[in-house]
């Protein structure tokens, strides 16, 4: 079944690589990415019926205002979105940002791949967590 | 220490930190679209442009290798590490695993005879260890079959400096190659931050493994030594006390 996928995502460039490597995939579907975690919360309240909700997460590490982590413990906190599977993305990660992020409820802490090869590959192992 | 001093090391650590750190992003893209150029539009590109791009490739290739050294090495003057018994032994079987692929691909032979149990940080020892085996099987010459010799020596106080009755206290670990090798005069600064001795593009390093692996020996109050024969070969050594006292470096 076709996996609704949320991208919250600040840089531009990088939501437009998500679109153009995941484009032909057809087991996911890529919702309109937020460009922060603030953003995500408004979709989020905006969506009527729970069934609508995304199946997966993504959320950049390095965002202005909410980074990936402080929107990972709203969604980790709040009743409606705690079930969601999030997974935290970053260009570096190192091992403070993994723990924290699996404290924090994370399924899966990963490097932001620099091809189509490592994209797909990273999409197959979040959609493991769902 | 002074406490200004202490403040501006601690900033040159954040420096480093936040400069590695915030130096990924812009250089994952120069990476991400070139590749993306490569792997998208090669059939439309000429052949000198197919070249312009392998290049930006690979030169961002090894500056995002060089980030992450100077990362490694500036995390090592901030941390407060643990200490703990490490067989050493264990780590350089482990090391010597990693290095399958590398190590089947060059034929390469490498013997480890008896070690010893020391105190240290598994993490930064296992780096060390690391580091010297990865440069013995980088630096040999094409034609050349790699041998390597990890294994134990009882320490020459005169050798090594340390006072004759500090004998017992240490054990000696000496990494052996067979290859390029380095002319002696070098055999200090070969321990200093980006300092290479090969041309770039014929053996591929950052200039940074060898001072992490000083820095961490020093950390655990020990030595590190090289002496070397060009195109025979060098002899690393890494002399390290059996106990960590309770002070820091």
């Amino acid at each position: 079944m076709t996996k609704k996928v949320l991208l919250v995502e600040d840089d531009s460039d990088d939501r437009l690589l998500f679109e153009t490597f995941f484009a032909e995939r057809k087991d996911i579907f890529l919702l309109p990415p937020a460009t922060n975690g603030l953003e995500m919360m408004e979709y989020l309240m905006n969506i009527s019926s729970d069934s609508e909700l995304p199946d997966l997460i993504v959320l950049d590490q390095n965002m202005p205002k909410m980074n990936g982590k402080q929107t990972l413990s709203f969604l980790k906190s709040s009743a409606r979105y705690a079930k969601i599977p999030v997974v935290i993305y970053s260009t570096y990660t190192d091992n403070t940002l993994v723990v924290d992020c699996k404290k924090l409820g994370a399924d899966m802490v990963a490097v932001k791949p620099i091809d189509d090869e490592g994209y797909q590959k990273m999409m197959n192992d979040f959609l493991r967590v769902i | 220490m002074n406490e200004a001093l202490i403040a501006s090391n601690h900033d040159l650590q954040q420096f480093a930190s936040v400069a590695s750190h915030d130096l990924q992003e812009p250089l994952r893209k120069i990476q991400v679209f070139s590749k993306f150029l490569k792997d998208k539009n090669f059939n439309d590109l000429s052949e000198s442009a197919k070249t312009y791009i392998d290049k930006i490739f690979s030169s961002s290739q090894r500056m995002k290798l060089l980030i992450v050294d100077i990362l490694t090495y500036s995390k090592l003057s901030a941390d407060n590490f643990l200490v703990e018994k490490i067989d050493l032994d264990e780590i350089v079987s482990e090391i010597v695993d990693d290095f399958d692929l590398r190590i089947s691909e060059k034929n390469a032979h490498i013997e480890v005879s008896g070690l010893c149990v020391v105190e240290g940080n598994k993490g930064q020892l296992r780096q060390v260890f690391h580091n010297l085996v990865s440069n013995a099987l980088k630096f040999v010459s094409p034609n050349r079959q790699p041998h390597i010799t990890i294994r134990l020596k009882k320490p020459d106080p005169s050798e090594v400096g340390i006072l004759p009755a500090e004998r017992d206290n240490y054990c000696q670990v000496i990494v052996t190659d067979n290859g390029i090798g380095f002319e002696n005069n070098y055999s200090s600064s070969i321990f200093s931050l980006f300092e290479t001795l090969n041309p770039k593009g014929a053996y591929e390093g950052s200039g940074i493994g060898l001072a992490i692996a000083k820095k961490i020996i020093e950390k655990h109050h020990g030595f590190i030594l090289a002496k070397s024969k060009v195109d025979e070969g060098s002899e690393f050594s890494v002399v390290l006390p059996y106990k960590q006292s309770n002070s820091v470096r």
